[in-house]
């Protein structure tokens, strides 16, 4: 998958370039509006994340232009404003997702996924690793075809953990992305752990491996190596 | 003391005092001018009397019955030498009047040549009583300073209030002034010169007044913004740095550690930049809201929460009830009252949730607390010391009630919490 990212916060732009290519995703970056505008005009991308405050230019800009070019990339906007009306008229323009500053790199991540899940034309209500299969559109987990129930909460978090396998997923993060700023921290983090165990049990009891991995102190691991 | 009535009394006091002193002089000249003409009155009568006594000289001796207002009196030759004319006031008792009467008299001397006898010889002339004269003079002031005085009172009435109306203008506008509304306020122009430049003195003092308040209230919004991109990026370090498998333990305490001050900070910064937002009114777009379901939606976001404390949720919510209003203030606001019941509940304990015509009721059950209710409110208020919770919920509901004219209700007995917001 190839990535724009236009951004001109270069801690934050190497922060992203950083976790985006461990998915080996080809990232390209634009650092000021004008640089944004030659290379959205020239290449073809899968996914564009930009920023709206960008030295030349606002970002909202640039979304209206890829509309215009009819280009169908996923466009993820990335802002430090958390305005309503700057995400209203994102979306409007054609954005496909909005982020507040600040923001995990899983949830970005996660955001990416399934921007591009929505956008490409094949397989787009499925999601096959090893003998698991995650039904988006029935919101079910599928193992070895035998159809498992799961929780809204569930579903989401296996979601969340497959579409970041293999990294530690920050606790906060996990919880941030399934509640919102509607649960204080300390007891979100309970939740979890009651959510995760139970996830764990269904999983193994219908067969699945044991992907699921506590790392001390900071979160989980959807292991599947 | 209003102006007018300052100015009005100084005036009249000022009138009053050159009033009197303009009444004693006139007193003191109208009786001397009075006496001085009297005297050369006197004078004649003096001339004609002494023709007629040349003229009569065997007549001297009954010049008193005559004339009563002339006396005679034969003095020596000596006196007579001595003697000139002089006038003097002098009381005399008359037949007609018990009490004396004043007179002004003139003493002249006579001298009988047929006989060689001499006389002091005495003409009287009724004075002018100055009684009468000083108490009609303090009249006519008394009524003059009451015309005065009436006039005043309806020319301060009629024209003053008219000529100090665009002060007055002017000054109900500065009363009203709100710098949180966006109006600046506009001045008519005036035909009087120092009002008009009253009324643009003050015009750049609200304007710039206006100027201050908006990038004070813009700048608390610019820093959380401002915020908002270091602390991504120490948000997304700590992230990167847990996918180090080579981390120690006490490495990723320090990072533990990192990451919980950095969140508290995000919160806490949201938390200022949404109060900062309510205060400039940018949720000012209406909407209607039907509060029935949304409260159903937010009890929801709480349900591993109230599962965890196994509460008991009694909902008495009539079917979609709407309110005026801002969507995401509401949002905000019902979520931060369920919160609030959430979070300060006990294990096994209840929140009773209402909504009914135009109001939300929410009660619940808490730690019994045996303070008043001002340090209730300081419990609350004092939460940003505490754990996780950054203790502005209740400065939210507060603004967000205050800026929508919500009536917002406490009360507690005991144990129990009850919460009333009443919608406009």
């Amino acid at each position: 998958m190839k990535i724009l990212i236009i951004e001109d916060e270069l801690s934050i732009l190497k922060n992203i370039r950083e976790y985006l290519e461990k998915e080996d995703y080809i990232c390209e970056q634009a650092t000021t509006f004008a640089e944004g505008m030659d290379k959205i005009t020239v290449y073809e991308y899968d996914c564009i994340l930009v920023d709206i405050n960008l030295p030349g230019g606002n970002g909202l800009k640039l979304v209206e232009k890829l509309k215009d070019l009819n280009k169908l990339e996923g466009v993820i906007i990335i802002s430090a404003k958390d305005s309503v009306e700057d995400k209203i008229a994102g979306l409007e323009l054609g954005a496909d997702d909005y982020l507040t500053k600040p923001f995990h790199l899983s949830e970005l991540n996660a955001r990416i996924k399934s921007v591009y899940r929505r956008k490409s034309f094949s397989g787009a209500n499925q999601y096959t690793l090893n003998n698991l299969t995650l039904d988006y559109s029935e919101k079910l987990l599928r193992i070895n075809d035998l159809p498992i129930k799961l929780t809204k909460t569930e579903f989401a978090l296996l979601q969340y953990l497959i579409a970041n396998k293999n990294r530690v997923i920050p606790k906060d993060s996990i919880a941030e992305h399934l509640y919102g700023d509607h649960i204080d921290q300390a007891d979100s983090y309970d939740f979890l752990y009651s959510h995760i165990k139970n996830l764990k049990k269904k999983m193994i009891e219908n067969g699945s491996r044991d992907y699921i991995k506590s790392v001390y102190g900071m979160g989980y691991k959807f292991e599947t190596d | 003391m209003k102006l007018l009535e300052v100015t009005l009394r100084n005036f009249l006091l000022i009138l009053f005092s050159v009033l009197t002193v303009w009444a004693i002089l006139l007193y003191i000249f109208l009786s001397s001018s009075i006496t001085a003409n009297q005297d050369s009155q006197l004078e004649e009568r003096k001339k004609t009397l002494i023709e007629f006594l040349n003229q009569n000289r065997d007549q001297i001796g009954r010049i008193s019955q005559m004339d009563t207002n002339v006396g005679l009196r034969e003095v020596n030759v000596l006196t007579y030498s001595t003697m000139l004319d002089t006038f003097k006031d002098t009381l005399l008792s008359t037949k007609v009047s018990s009490n004396p009467i004043k007179f002004r008299q003139l003493t002249t001397r006579y001298r009988n040549p047929d006989t060689n006898s001499h006389y002091q010889l005495s003409i009287y002339s009724q004075k002018v009583d100055d009684n009468i004269l000083f108490k009609n003079l303090i009249l006519g002031v008394v009524l003059f300073f009451f015309g005065i005085l009436i006039f005043l009172y309806f020319f301060n009435k009629l024209m003053l209030t008219k000529i100090w109306k665009p002060f007055e203008l002017t000054l109900s506008k500065l009363k009203n002034f709100d710098l949180q509304k966006h109006d600046i306020i506009e001045y008519e122009p005036t035909s009087i010169l120092e009002f008009n430049e009253l009324n643009k003195a003050v015009e750049n003092l609200t304007i710039k007044s206006k100027k201050a308040f908006e990038s004070q209230k813009h700048f608390v919004e610019n820093t959380s913004h401002e915020i908002q991109t270091p602390l991504a990026v120490i948000k997304n370090k700590i992230e990167l740095a847990f996918q180090n498998p080579e981390l120690t333990e006490s490495n990723i305490k320090i990072l533990l550690e990192i990451n919980e001050a950095a969140n508290k900070l995000s919160k806490m910064n949201k938390t200022l930049l949404l109060l900062s937002r309510i205060e400039n009114n940018q949720y000012v777009e209406q909407h209607d809201v039907n509060i029935s379901s949304l409260t159903r939606k937010i009890l929801g976001y709480f349900e591993d929460k109230i599962d965890a404390k196994r509460l008991i949720i009694n909902q008495d919510i009539a079917p979609s009830i709407h309110v005026k209003g801002n969507k995401l203030m509401l949002e905000i606001l019902i979520t931060n009252l369920i919160k609030n019941a959430v979070y300060h509940n006990i294990e096994d304990g209840f929140i009773d949730v209402r909504v009914i015509n135009n109001m939300l009721v929410i009660k619940n059950s808490g730690e019994e607390i045996n303070n008043s209710q001002e340090n209730f409110f300081k419990r609350y208020n004092s939460g940003i010391k505490e754990s996780s919770s950054t203790g502005l919920g209740l400065s939210i509901i507060n603004k967000i009630c205050d800026v929508n004219n919500y009536k917002l209700n406490f009360h507690f007995f005991k144990s129990t919490y009850l919460m009333e917001v009443e919608f406009a």
